[in-house]
């Protein structure tokens, strides 16, 4: 039988009224406490040391965007974390890929999303919201393990397409947020091999197949065509696209572009000789991140210009494996977004590795240029990256951050073995940071 | 008198004149040298425009020098002063009208000036001044091929090869051009070009080819062609080796099989070509091929030399058709999803017993003959269970093939694990014994004889012995046998202080299921279950049932088992191993994929530490169809 509450007075009422309410708030209280703990409200993949796979963890960043999943980069907390949504395909997603993950309630996130804020840390939260479409400038007969990009792409499955000097041409660029030079030689010397590799099939066969597109699409020499493609693809960057270029095709794209109306290459790369003094005329005013090098004008020389450092061909026997590190600059998450989002990494001082192209010459390097990386102490700069038109671009020295000294023909890196390289987290910043919601810059 | 003396003024002043022209020309040719000789310091030193002022002015002194000729045409170039080059290559054409290489040089300098057919009607007239000599066609395109007009020198070559009247003149050249050009197609039909005439070159056109069958599209032009040249020239022997080759390339052994058999006969190879095929077959896992082949040379060839090789090949190839492999290997030695009966195997493997059984027939006293035995034996007792059969057939090898000792050492360690089933654990002993002690004994094999004596020890529950010979084997990080003498180490240690009763009845219940006595093994670990079910055994225990279950095909019971281990026995550090074999009986036993990948994720959610993760991680990628 129901009991019948009779009031004696208004006041009694108004009690009653208010322990009811208190009643309820408090029961409301408990029982999202009790949903909280039942069910997270966010996901959290740390990016520090106790991250199981670094590089997966980018994956699952890029497939969740895939998923229309927002993700946010949380900018030096815990190395470059990534918060999303407590979904349970997102928790399976993490397992399935052996990524390390931590289910936090909402007041958790509430919590780190505070510590972010506060003005006396360091940290930014940075919301991520498509995935980028990604470009991999690549020739036809090209082999994935050849590079450490698409290396790093395939290990953390995030889809790109290839496009090769006609794409570039004909402006199909304009699809991509992003493209990635592979480690090719836009000055038309077909990466100065021929010394060593003028009699090797593979050379004679890259060099009929570059003759055979540079004649279909109407340019007399190999060198014509790859400077147009370097002037698209900076046309590209100008109109808003992120360039990241690795290894040798960083110097050699502003060598092309500053060679854009002259002939540096010797007769056995065009047919005909070089201008006379190619050196004087060189419009550094073209280049994106260098000026004032001196070309390495010997054709038998494995060598472009003077950017690299140590030169290529001595750098074997001058640098010690054993004390190779290059130290990342930390900036400012709130001010400076960009130069901290690709400097992510649970390492700040990492372990070198060689390339055609190694470090790039702090005193050649334009001033505009935001240095990332480089070899303390040293003229050597590993990583960089600056502004152009309406877009970015980013240079990385060297070949392959896991292989020390990468030579033609070698095997390709097992990225199983390397889930934790820091190395090759620098190279995955730059893919994940086309799809941040722009913001502001600061500085 | 005036005539003498006028006499005399003339022939002095004719000696003057001649000293006086003869002084002035040494001093002229010592100043021209000297300018030469600057001219190429400033080239050297990089300074072309200099040089070439100096090395015309040379020129202009001394114009039918070829080196100075020489010298200023490389500066011309250098400095793409094309129109100079031509005009001086054409000066020098006047007093040299019929220098063929002059005139392919001139022709180069015309394509540097963007002007082709005036190259292309000078390499014709360079050719028309001696065009039945080969030597001018390759000066000429040697010109061409420079100029990068690779089809224009291919067809210079060609026309060099009529001309000359020679089919096969210029072939690796023109196959090369073809190559560099990516026409494999043609590049092909040349390096045949050079079979043809040539048919020792086959190893040199193979690595030809494999420069560019590397590429999937390279592989398929080329064996189109290989395959049209072998219809239209069915004698050329080299040509179907060539194909066989390329189809081996592209992994086709049921067409290299065909052109292998063809070639056996064609040659009169009496097997020879067949063998060497089904070796490389067998080598590559083409076991149906490589069975036919073999096959084929016992019909075909019966007086092969090497016939006993070929009817050992022939039963090891179908026994090895046969074979299923199992990595994971969580069952034991036996996948208990094959759910093939007994008389099924003996069915399955009648032809391969028959097979070994004619080597020993027919060739007795052979080391094949031994291994014949060998491996009729390890059927028997894998497949059949026929343990009495097995020892027989092992006993023999120990007791007539003494001479084969490496044969005879696999027996006799085969044998002794033969002995252990059958319960005869003293000749079990005994043998592994021998074996342990042997000092001319492959190391592995004497390892793994040491372990089972081991093992025996922990059979016959002489717990301490046992353990003393895990210390030693345990202390060979290199060993095979390292791994599961660690395992049986820590579980002896483990449980003997704990409850060496319990221990002492696990012992009899793992020698039965050793001994493949099934039913009482069960009945012994569950005896164990309910007698000491406070011990630390217990979870093992139930693992043991789960597992003959498994292997007696009762898939529900086993899950059910398993399932009371993972809900009982939560802390068991056994959870992980049994959730992989509970999906593995859901994926494989009783073929639920979505069951088997909830149970693989609970490896992933629940232990993400455990050895099995990846391979979770994998299984589940499969099922779902991931393209990784």
């Amino acid at each position: 039988m129901m009991e019948v509450r009779i009031f004696q007075s208004p006041l009694q009422k108004i009690a009653f009224k208010q322990q009811f309410y208190r009643i309820a708030i408090y029961a409301t209280v408990i029982i999202l406490t009790i949903a909280n703990v039942l069910h997270a409200q966010k996901i959290l993949i740390p990016m520090d040391l106790k991250q199981t796979d670094h590089l997966k963890a980018y994956g699952i960043a890029y497939w969740a965007l895939t998923k229309n999943i927002d993700v946010d980069w949380l900018l030096n907390f815990r190395s470059g974390s990534f918060m999303l949504d407590g979904l349970e395909i997102v928790v399976k997603e993490c397992r399935i890929r052996g990524v390390y993950f931590e289910e936090l309630s909402g007041a958790q996130a509430s919590h780190i999303y505070a510590e972010i804020q506060d003005e006396n840390n360091n940290m930014d939260a940075i919301r991520l919201e498509k995935a980028p479409r990604i470009a991999v400038y690549v020739p036809p007969n090209f082999l994935p393990w050849d590079d450490a990009v698409t290396l790093a792409m395939e290990y953390a499955e995030i889809h790109y397409d290839k496009v090769w000097d006609d794409g570039v041409v004909e402006d199909t660029l304009i699809k991509y947020d992003w493209i990635h030079l592979h480690h090719e030689d836009f000055t038309g010397q077909y990466g100065k091999f021929y010394a060593q590799f003028a009699n090797t099939p593979w050379y004679v066969e890259q060099q009929a197949l570059y003759e055979k597109e540079a004649k279909q699409l109407g340019y007399k020499k190999v060198s014509d065509m790859k400077k147009e493609v370097a002037r698209k693809i900076k046309e590209y960057v100008a109109a808003g696209g992120f360039m990241f270029a690795m290894c040798s095709a960083t110097d050699a794209f502003d060598i092309a572009l500053a060679s854009e109306n002259i002939d540096i290459c010797d007769i056995m790369y065009d047919g005909d000789p070089p201008d006379l003094n190619p050196q004087k005329k060189l419009d550094y005013s073209k280049c994106l991140a260098f000026e004032n090098f001196t070309l390495e004008k010997n054709p038998m020389v494995y060598e472009y210009s003077d950017i690299d450092i140590p030169p290529s061909p001595i750098a074997p026997s001058v640098i010690n494996q054993e004390t190779d590190y290059f130290t990342l600059f930390e900036f400012s998450a709130k001010s400076d977004p960009v130069p901290t989002m690709l400097t992510q990494d649970h390492a700040n001082i990492i372990k070198g590795f060689m390339g055609q192209t190694t470090n790039f010459k702090k005193s050649l390097i334009k001033k505009h240029v935001t240095i990332l990386a480089e070899k303390e102490g040293t003229e050597e700069v590993r990583y960089i990256h600056g502004n152009f038109g309406r877009g970015t671009f980013t240079f990385y020295g060297g070949h392959d951050p896991e292989d020390y000294q990468h030579a033609v023909g070698d095997p390709p890196t097992d990225l199983n073995l390397h889930k934790n390289s820091p190395g090759y987290r620098l190279i995955l910043n730059n893919i994940l940071f086309p799809a941040a919601k722009k913001k502001q810059q600061k500085t | 008198m005036s005539i003498r003396y006028n006499t005399h003024l003339l022939f002095s002043l004719i000696f003057l004149s001649i000293a006086c022209t003869s002084f002035l020309g040494a001093q002229q040719r010592a100043a021209s040298e000297v300018k030469f000789k600057l001219a190429q310091s400033y080239e050297r030193s990089g300074d072309f425009e200099t040089a070439a002022k100096l090395y015309e002015e040379s020129f202009s002194k001394d114009s039918a020098n070829n080196v100075i000729f020489d010298a200023l045409k490389r500066m011309y170039l250098q400095l793409k002063r094309y129109d100079d080059a031509i005009r001086l290559i054409e000066y020098w054409l006047q007093a040299h009208p019929n220098d063929i290489g002059l005139l392919a040089q001139l022709g180069s300098a015309y394509v540097l000036n963007s002007d082709e057919p005036k190259a292309f009607q000078l390499w014709d007239r360079a050719i028309a001044l001696a065009p039945k000599n080969e030597v001018t066609y390759r000066i000429v395109c040697v010109a061409v091929t420079q100029s990068r007009l690779f089809d224009r020198a291919i067809e210079l070559y060609k026309r060099g090869r009529i001309a000359c009247s020679n089919p096969i003149l210029f072939t690796t050249e023109i196959a090369n051009l073809y190559s560099a050009t990516l026409n494999y197609a043609e590049a092909t039909r040349e390096y045949l070009n050079l079979i043809r005439q040539n048919p020792s070159q086959l190893g040199l056109v193979q690595s030809y080819f494999s420069q560019y069958t590397v590429h999937a599209d390279g592989l398929k032009i080329t064996t189109q062609v290989v395959e049209d040249a072998v219809k239209s020239e069915p004698d050329n022997t080299q040509f179907h080796h060539l194909l066989a080759w390329l189809y081996m390339e592209g992994n086709n052994f049921e067409r290299a099989y065909v052109v292998y058999k063809l070639l056996d006969e064609k040659l009169k190879a009496g097997g020879r070509e067949l063998f060497n095929f089904a070796e490389r077959a067998l080598h590559e896992k083409s076991f149906a091929i490589a069975a036919k082949a073999f096959q084929d040379i016992m019909d075909l060839s019966p007086k092969f030399d090497r016939m006993v090789q070929v009817k050992f090949g022939y039963a090891y190839t179908l026994e090895s058709a046969n074979e299923t492999s199992d990595t994971l290997e969580l069952f034991g030695g036996r996948n208990p999803f094959t759910e093939i009966s007994i008389a099924e195997f003996k069915e399955k493997y009648s032809k391969v017993i028959e097979a070994y059984e004619r080597v020993i027939l027919e060739f007795p006293n052979t080391e094949m003959a031994a291994r014949s035995f060998y491996q009729i034996a390890l059927i028997k007792q894998k497949k059949f269970f026929d343990l009495d059969d097995a020892r027989s057939l092992l006993e023999v090898i120990l007791d007539k093939y003494s001479k084969f000792s490496t044969i005879q050492t696999e027996a006799q360690l085969q044998l002794a694990d033969v002995y252990l089933i059958q319960g005869s654990i003293e000749k079990s002993e005994f043998n592994y014994k021998q074996l342990s002690e042997m000092v001319h004994v492959r190391p592995a094999l004497r390892e793994k004889a040491q372990f089972h004596l081991a093992e025996i020890d922990y059979f016959t529950l002489k717990f301490q012995d046992a353990l003393t010979k895990l210390s030693t084997l345990t202390s060979n990080p290199g060993s095979d046998v390292t791994n599961d003498a660690i395992g049986l180490k820590i579980f002896l240690e483990e449980n003997l202080q704990a409850s060496e009763e319990a221990l002492k009845e696990f012992a009899r219940a793992d020698l039965l299921k050793r001994q493949l006595k099934f039913t009482e093994a069960l009945t012994s670990y569950k005896a164990i279950m309910k007698n000491y079910s406070q011990t630390k055994v217990i979870d093992e225990a139930l693992i043991n049932i789960g597992d003959i279950q498994s292997q007696l095909y009762n898939f529900t019971e086993a899950l059910s088992t398993y399932n009371d281990l993972i809900t009982n026995y939560p802390e068991s550090i056994f959870i992980d191993r049994t959730l992989m074999k509970m999906g593995q009986l859901y994926q494989f036993g009783i073929k639920d994929c979505a069951k088997a990948i909830e149970i693989y994720q609970q490896i992933l959610d629940k232990y993400p530490n455990s050895i099995f993760i990846s391979e979770a991680r994998k299984i589940i990628r499969q099922l779902r169809g991931d393209s990784i």
